[in-house]
């Protein structure tokens, strides 16, 4: 499949702040890809550089051939934008702002009324298309917010966090609407999120952004089997490079990282956490271990602890996804 | 452009709030100060000032009587006529008259022998100001006579010197003195009539300047506009920054139309409410209150239009100093009322205050309300045209053009 969009060494730097360093990556036509990072990783400047809201500070970018550095006026009229912000009118009706963002794109006449009046089906907003946003829910208005990038049926649809602060029900017609468009219309997504269970359930492959930097980017089932079986992390009350070794020696285990304590820092008190995001509750060593089994290389650790008379003080055992790939890349969680 | 000022127009129609502070409110200050203005006008016309004055004329001769119809013939005086100067002068004492007049018995033969006479004026010196109106009266009746006198004397010795009618009786050669006097003075009322130098009121075209209450309310009604006009200020800055907030801002930024289509749309579309704004007053001050509009209506037209432009422009450059669309509104509210202030838009004499010279009238010319309500003026009270007020519609245009670069510099659309 030809690319649509092919990034190279894209930098954005805001005085000395860099918040983009050199990201690089392609889409291809059709395909719906993930650009995974906690808030403040960079993932909505680099969009932003994609889209002609900002310039970027050197590399480039070409969307469906067109570089956005020299040649930005061709290429926004293959993209569609839906920031995560609701960017509406909520004066006007779904109708109303539905037929300004087409205008704007250069929709009129006959045309106009046939896209907005498809795109509200899209989203299920047909009989509520004449009332005012400000009369939606939370949900509805999130999903004519997408409807506004549709309308003049982009090629590249950039979805910027299109479901925070969104309800399950809405989020789940969202992520329909979404691959609705990419099978029956073959539009190609970038779907940005720190959601990591939309992005394995929506793209084919995704980025790992942390930090304005591109960590991982491969197939979503790829970056999960960088975790193999799964991840343990066993928090001991000593541990030293030769116990490290032993471990990383034993059945089922593919690796075994000594970290700092400070990695695997408790929460904060009050701060609500589920048992797969908790780091270990320790306070000496922890010993990150890649295994090619979770449950079985348990037992063989467990084994070796209690043979080796090393008092075991916590344990978590990660199942294998991308928040998973995320903490085991950068130490830190998705959502911190 | 067209199409954000479309969608901004949309978006300002749903607006209450805003539209009834742009609208509404000016509306009813503007028809509560002018009904009172004019109320006062009326009750000044309908009770003019009235004085009564008691004559004694002990003349029964030609400038006597003259004289006597003269003050009858003058509208605001009450004219009583007692027998004596005595009765005259207790009159006045009484308070029933502010003055008393006399006119001696030899006034006539005095002043056609050309001898010096007096008319005695007795004032009231309780009523100084009345008393003072009185004098002035008699000055100027005083003078017709005068004049009568001295053509008078002048057609006498004319005769007498040129020896003309030395060999004619008495009789034919007073009669040929009346007859001279009688033809100048008619051509003097001739003249009076239809003199050959004019002093009107007229301004450079030649056009009548309208007086009195006209005169203000083609100052007190373009003020009230144009101080609400610039309620637009915190209206447009706040719409700015509040696209920037939600995100909608962000969006137009993605698509294909530039961003200085974007701010010129929204510019536009506060133009257009501008002159909404002001077809709306100056219409309801023409037609309930008699404002004069003037004669230059394209004139009108263009002024605002830059008037607009430039209450727009300053939303936008407000927009740019203000970190939020709350801090603009309020820096914008507190904005038009400062500058109205300082401009002279709520009018408390006939004329703009750039006019009234010294040091308010220097800071007036700071604002952008004092150039356009001195334009106001010149084309609605003194019927001026669009050659009258291009210096007012530069100044307007450079500041329309400051503002917009300074705000273009400094926005951040991010």
């Amino acid at each position: 499949m030809p690319a649509i969009l092919e990034v190279d060494n894209l930098v954005k730097k805001f005085g000395e702040f860099e918040a983009v360093k050199g990201v690089s990556f392609q889409v291809e036509e059709g395909e719906v890809f993930g650009l995974l990072g906690p808030n403040g990783a960079g993932k909505t400047t680099t969009i932003s550089m994609l889209t002609g809201i900002l310039a970027p500070t050197a590399g480039t970018a070409r969307i469906g051939g067109y570089d956005v550095r020299t040649q930005m006026a061709q290429a926004k009229t293959l993209n569609g934008l839906v920031p995560q912000d609701l960017a509406l009118y909520p004066t006007l009706s779904a109708r109303a702002n539905l037929e300004f963002f087409g205008r704007v794109y250069g929709l009129k006449g006959r045309d106009l009324k046939e896209r907005v009046a498809d795109v509200l089906r899209v989203v299920s907003l047909t009989e509520r298309a004449d009332q005012a946003i400000e009369t939606f829910s939370g949900g509805m208005k999130r999903r004519v917010n997408i409807a506004a990038g549709l309308v003049h049926q982009p090629r590249l649809l950039f979805l910027d966090e299109p479901t925070v602060g969104v309800d399950p029900q809405s989020r789940n017609h969202i992520f329909e609407s979404v691959l609705r468009l990419n099978r029956e219309r073959g539009m190609s997504i970038i779907y940005t999120s720190h959601y990591m269970e939309e992005v394995e359930l929506l793209c084919s492959r995704a980025a790992i952004i942390d930090e304005g930097r591109i960590i991982a980017l491969d197939t979503i089932k790829n970056l999960i089997a960088m975790l193999g079986g799964g991840v343990i992390h066993v928090g001991v009350e000593r541990a030293d490079p030769t116990t490290r070794d032993a471990i990383a020696a034993l059945p089922m285990v593919k690796e075994a990282v000594l970290l700092a304590p400070s990695v695997a820092a408790p929460p904060a008190p009050g701060a609500e956490a589920d048992l797969h995001e908790r780091a270990p509750l320790a306070t000496g060593s922890v010993i990150k271990i890649v295994t090619e089994h979770s449950q079985q290389a348990v037992v063989s650790v467990i084994g070796y602890l209690n043979t080796h008379d090393i008092m075991l003080t916590s344990l978590e055992i990660l199942e294998p996804n991308l928040e998973s790939v995320f903490l085991h890349l950068t130490g830190k969680k998705l959502r911190d | 452009m067209l199409i954000v000022t479309g969608k901004e127009i949309q978006v300002l129609v749903r607006e209450r709030g805003a539209l009834a502070v742009l609208f509404l409110l000016p509306l009813l200050v503007g028809s509560l100060y002018g009904t009172m203005q004019t109320q006062m006008a009326r009750d000044s016309e309908a009770n003019p000032i009235f004085l009564t004055v008691a004559l004694a004329n002990l003349d029964a001769g030609t400038f006597g009587v003259e004289l006597s119809k003269a003050l009858h013939g003058i509208s605001i005086l009450e004219v009583v006529e007692p027998e004596t100067p005595e009765e005259a002068e207790a009159i006045v004492a009484e308070g029933r008259a502010t003055a008393a007049i006399v006119i001696p018995a030899d006034f006539t033969a005095q002043v056609d022998a050309y001898e010096p006479t007096q008319i005695t004026v007795i004032l009231d010196p309780a009523d100084p100001q009345r008393a003072e109106i009185v004098n002035g009266i008699m000055k100027a009746a005083v003078s017709e006579v005068t004049i009568w006198g001295e053509v008078q004397y002048g057609v006498r010795t004319v005769l007498r010197d040129s020896g003309l009618l030395d060999d004619a009786d008495p009789e034919a050669q007073r009669a040929a003195a009346a007859q001279s006097l009688g033809v100048i003075m008619t051509r003097i009322n001739e003249l009076r009539s239809d003199p050959p130098i004019r002093v009107s009121s007229e301004d450079l075209q030649g056009a009548t300047v309208e007086g009195g209450i006209t005169v203000f309310l083609a100052h007190m009604f373009p003020g009230i506009t144009v101080m609400f006009v610039f309620f637009v200020v915190g209206v447009a800055g706040e719409s700015l920054l509040h696209e920037r907030e939600v995100g909608t801002l962000r969006r137009l930024l993605a698509s294909p139309i530039p961003k200085a289509a974007v701010i010129a749309g929204k510019v536009l579309a506060f133009t257009l409410l501008v002159c909404l704004q002001v077809v709306v007053l100056f219409g309801t001050a023409n037609i309930a209150f008699r404002m004069p509009l003037g004669r230059a209506p394209l004139a009108l037209i263009l002024l605002t239009v830059i008037l607009g432009l430039v209450a727009s422009a300053l939303g936008m450059l407000v927009a740019s100093f203000s970190k939020s669309a709350k801090q603009a509104d309020s820096a914008g509210m507190i904005l038009s009322f400062v500058l109205a202030g300082l401009g002279g838009a709520i009018a408390i004499s006939q004329f703009p205050l750039a006019r009234s010279g010294g040091p308010m009238a220097t800071v007036a010319q700071l604002t952008p309300h004092a150039h356009a309500i001195e334009a106001y003026y010149r084309l609605m009270a003194e019927k001026g045209t669009l050659v009258d007020i291009l210096p007012q519609l530069a100044v307007l245009l450079g500041m329309a053009l400051l503002f917009g670069a300074i705000a273009a510099r400094r926005f951040r659309f991010e």
